[in-house]
């Protein structure tokens, strides 16, 4: 075949000592280099008035505030928010759009891959990789449980899923509510299979629609090359933005709920 | 055939016939909700976590044929 | 100023938390599910009672997702 139909897994393309560099690798260190390079150009460029990039960065910056807003009803708490959200949207979306433009996945190198010569991509969507979604899935959820813990305390946090306080109140009474704290605990062996659940969503969402697009695009341009891939390429434009949006948006509902603490839920029973 | 050509159709068509119906139920769902939504406008809100409850339900069994073909 | 904003903010969060619940409950229903009649399927190799653990395992994960999801639907009706 003369085009790489991607694997599952990223393939590694060179070692630095013992590190394997992969070619998501590559993709999402280039994220982090323009990043960088942006970031530095804007903290040179302040000024009261802002022209040219600054006023493009600073409008983005405001819509986005503003979405984040319309979620947690709180400014400050948006302002605490937004370096988290903000950069898990940018960097998913740069990421995503990047590995549309000409380049990744058909320049590479001819390899030894499980002892046929093959050609292996230098570039490949950052998001195609498994690792990388998880690491972000992990890092979002676990980031939620420590601001929480850091927004309500440690005693009141952890009341909130299992509920400890009513199993000891109950074993108390005896009899029949040992049954009854046994359904409690089953209950709270579930909400922490919430929260795996949460994390295996959200990496497998974005996983899914990223490599999926990746491979569609390669298989389209291999068998016709001009024409037929232009919708679809118009389509993973929109899956992008979609799956950057949906990816942060859920970090932010995560977030809002894991801070605000529950009085309301008391006078319900 | 040989073992490992039917281990690999078996694979593909688990995900794949595992997959449609999920689909169809959740795309119907939702029409039925857009439908209702779009006679009486208001029922908007009292209309959306019934349809998200029944939508994830659905899901659940693509879930588990996802498993199922991670698994074999 | 707390008490006006506060009956919409519960409902914009209640909507906002459906909705994230709303795609993980798929997985809550499946994984658990999944978790519990492996570890009941384990037990069994172990005890060597062929079916019951696993059945058992299954029972466990079917109550306590239904249990949890009924709290959760509860919290979000009512408000």
């Amino acid at each position: 075949m003369i085009y790489a139909l991607p694997p599952l897994v990223a393939e590694p393309i060179l070692h630095i000592g013992n590190f394997t560099v992969t070619n998501a690798y590559i993709n999402s260190s280039l994220a982090v280099v323009v990043f960088f390079v942006l970031g530095l150009i804007l903290r040179k460029r302040t000024s009261l008035v802002p022209t040219g990039i600054q006023n493009f960065a600073e409008s983005v910056m405001e819509g986005v505030l503003g979405y984040v807003d319309q979620v947690t009803h709180n400014r400050k708490k948006s302002l605490q928010f937004f370096p988290i959200v903000g950069g898990l949207f940018f960097f998913i979306l740069f990421s995503n759009w990047v590995g549309l433009m000409p380049g990744t996945g058909s320049i590479g190198r001819w390899l030894m891959v499980h002892g046929e010569k093959e050609l292996v991509p230098l570039f490949r969507p950052a998001n195609s990789d498994l690792n990388m979604t998880l690491a972000m899935a992990v890092f979002a959820v676990v980031g939620s449980h420590i601001f929480g813990i850091i927004a309500i305390g440690f005693f009141k946090y952890f009341n909130k899923f299992i509920k400890l306080w009513d199993v000891v109140v109950s074993l108390k009474k005896g009899g029949v509510s040992i049954m009854v704290a046994c359904i409690e605990f089953a209950v709270g062996l579930i909400e922490i299979f919430s929260e795996i659940a949460k994390m295996v969503s959200l990496s497998l969402r974005l996983f899914g629609n990223i490599f999926a697009g990746e491979v569609l695009l390669t298989v389209l341009a291999g068998l016709i090359a001009y024409g037929v891939p232009l919708p679809f390429m118009f389509l993973e434009l929109i899956v992008g933005i979609i799956q950057a949006t949906v990816f942060s948006m859920l970090t932010l509902v995560y977030l809002t709920v894991a801070t605000t603490p529950i009085h309301s839920h008391a006078d319900s029973h | 055939m040989s073992e490992e050509i039917m281990a690999i159709i078996v694979k593909g068509a688990t995900i794949a016939i595992g997959g449609i119906f999920p689909a169809l139920a959740i795309g119907m769902t939702a029409s039925k909700a857009m439908e209702s939504i779009g006679r009486n406008p208001e029922s908007a809100d009292k209309l959306f976590v019934p349809m998200l409850l029944g939508m994830a339900f659905a899901e659940a069994i693509a879930i588990y044929a996802l498993v199922i073909t991670f698994i074999l | 100023m707390n008490e006006t904003q506060t009956p919409e903010n519960d409902k914009k969060l209640s909507k906002m938390g459906m909705l994230s619940l709303a795609w993980e409950l798929g997985y809550v229903i499946a994984l658990p599910l999944l978790f519990f009649g492996y570890i009941g399927k384990w037990m069994d190799s172990k005890f060597s009672t062929k079916p019951w653990f696993a059945l058992l395992g299954v029972v466990i994960a079917i109550t306590s997702t239904t249990i949890w999801l009924t709290r959760k639907i509860r919290e979000y009706i009512k408000k």
